[in-house]
């Protein structure tokens, strides 16, 4: 019997596609996190370290529920968006790290040689970290790639209608889920600290 | 003119509070580890922030904590040069140059960078990246780099920069050098002024030989491990003379007169170990104590002798081979070489 190849080059493009999309955002919010202080900051990094912690079944009702409520369909820029939301924090968490392993003075010199923050990012710090932000984006794309949970719940819901847990309970598993980042974002913060 | 003062907290324990002017020339920083040079030397660069004062450079501002100006680093124009390797790892030597030297137009950039790398030996190795060059290529390339920037001030923090390379570098740029060290020779050897730097407060500045020679303090003294330091108290004091005998715990000594003191005071003095002098023969000259050798060790021009009581005294190699086989030892204490704190 002949092999039907298709899903394979679709979930390729789409772990592609996802992977180069969280990257950009990601090492943005990376640099920011690992070299900025400003109010708010544990708070964003707890939003942004939440996909990680969600189970794909949670992240696929969301994404049941959401398009259930918009007019688009589920097509594979779909599957593209929900890859990326979901590779997001991976990218982070490693990209950051990267960051804040490196060392500090490559950045301060040339700080000190006139370069911009701008110059400094492109020229100094990424092509410095790029090994382990590399890593972490080869793990976001086999992350995609291997997605299995989430496919299956969505074409079992857009096949028979029905959303397979109560919207109440995902929220309050959620609001839950996104509290014991944040607290585990502080405890990581502080153990650093205290070293 | 180029002044720091400036505060700055460091927790748990550490802050800094230091109030000097830059002067043309050398300025060495000396301190021991923890003493708050890098501290000092990364507010001035603009990477670490105080929390008061006002720095200021050529009479232009890179920080004032009263009316909020914070300078950030690529403003300031201060060539940085780390304690530890920060050439670009990435980057070949000539690359590390040229990322220094771009708001320069093209061929100026060329010049100025072909230049540094004769100046310091670099030419060589130009095509080759930081972890393929030794240690002192790499201190040179570092110093390339920040003067190929024309800073108005280099910072220079404990790179290892020995006598000739700063002399090299003064050669180069007419910008006023500021370079921490714990090298006491180097301080004398490079240095126009010098600053003692301990716990974050500055304990004396001054010419290199006049601060070695004649500590201000007690700490100043210890910092400079100044061998022969104690506590005497002043038995008679002599202003016609300009003379005083002062009593230490095993022996007394006429020392100078001691202005601005009182008889029964108790005063530190401190003695450089190569201004005592070894004496031999009878009757002894005043001044001079009996002691019993403890150890002799060697060091690079000198031989320092230990004696009991803590006394130390410095003596050539020659004179030490001529000696070495005494039995009974005196040292005479030259009333113009106790300094009292």
């Amino acid at each position: 019997m002949p092999v039907d190849w298709s899903p394979l080059w679709l979930s390729l493009r789409v772990a592609f596609c996802a992977t180069v999309i969280s990257l950009v955002p990601g090492l943005w919010l990376a640099w920011v996190l690992a070299r900025r202080s400003f109010p708010g900051r544990e708070i964003i990094q707890a939003i942004a370290t939440f996909p990680y912690a969600l189970p794909p079944l949670i992240a696929g009702t969301y994404c049941i529920l959401t398009l259930a409520h918009s007019q688009y369909a589920f097509t594979w820029y779909i599957g593209v968006l929900a890859g990326a939301v979901g590779v997001f924090p991976l990218m982070v968490r490693g990209s950051r790290r990267a960051f804040q392993t490196r060392n500090l003075n490559y950045e301060n010199a040339a700080r000190s040689l006139g370069a911009s923050e701008w110059r400094v990012f492109w020229r100094i710090a990424l092509p410095c970290a790029y090994e382990p932000i590399l890593a972490a984006a080869a793990i976001a794309f086999a992350r995609v790639l291997t997605e299995f949970a989430a496919v299956v719940l969505i074409a079992f819901a857009l096949t028979t209608g029905i959303s397979p847990f109560p919207v109440a309970l995902v929220s309050v598993i959620v609001i839950i889920a996104l509290m014991a980042v944040y607290v585990s974002n502080r405890l990581e913060h502080e153990g650093h600290t205290h070293q | 003119m180029t002044h720091v003062r400036i505060g700055r907290r460091v927790p748990p324990r550490f802050s800094l509070e230091v109030d000097f002017a830059i002067g043309p020339g050398a300025t060495a920083v000396y301190g021991c580890y923890g003493a708050g040079k890098t501290v000092l030397l990364e507010s001035i660069a603009g990477f670490a922030h105080p929390d008061s004062g006002r720095i200021l450079l050529d009479d232009a501002i890179l920080f004032d904590a009263a009316s909020h100006v914070q300078l950030p680093p690529r403003r300031r124009f201060c060539g940085y040069v780390a304690q530890s390797d920060s050439l670009f790892p990435h980057m070949t030597v000539r690359q590390n140059l040229v990322f220094a030297a771009r708001r320069w137009p093209r061929l100026e950039r060329h010049r100025r960078v072909t230049e540094m790398l004769d100046r310091f030996h670099l030419a060589a190795c130009a095509s080759t990246r930081p972890r393929g060059l030794d240690t002192p290529a790499k201190l040179r390339c570092s110093i390339a780099r920040a003067l190929v920037a024309e800073p108005r001030l280099l910072l220079l923090d404990e790179c290892g920069a020995d006598e000739s390379l700063l002399r090299q570098i003064r050669e180069v740029t007419p910008a006023p050098i500021l370079f921490a060290t714990a090298d006491l020779d180097l301080c004398c050897e490079a240095a126009d002024q010098m600053l003692l730097l301990e716990a974050g407060r500055i304990l004396q500045r001054g010419a290199p030989r006049e601060v070695v020679d004649r500590p201000a303090s007690v700490e100043a003294a210890r910092l400079l491990g100044v061998p022969n330091l104690f506590q005497a108290s002043i038995a008679a004091l002599d202003p016609v003379r300009n003379s005083s005998r002062l009593e230490f715990d095993h022996f007394s000594l006429i020392g100078p007169y001691i202005p601005g003191h009182l008889k029964g005071d108790r005063v530190w003095v401190a003695a450089a170990a190569e201004s005592l002098r070894l004496q031999s023969g009878s009757p002894p000259p005043p001044n001079t104590v009996a002691l019993e050798l403890v150890r002799a060790s060697d060091r690079a021009h000198s031989v320092l002798l230990e004696f009991s009581f803590d006394i130390c005294v410095a003596v050539s190699h020659d004179e030490f081979a001529r000696r070495k086989d005494n039995k009974d030892w005196q040292v005479e204490f030259p009333p113009e070489a106790l300094r009292v704190l």
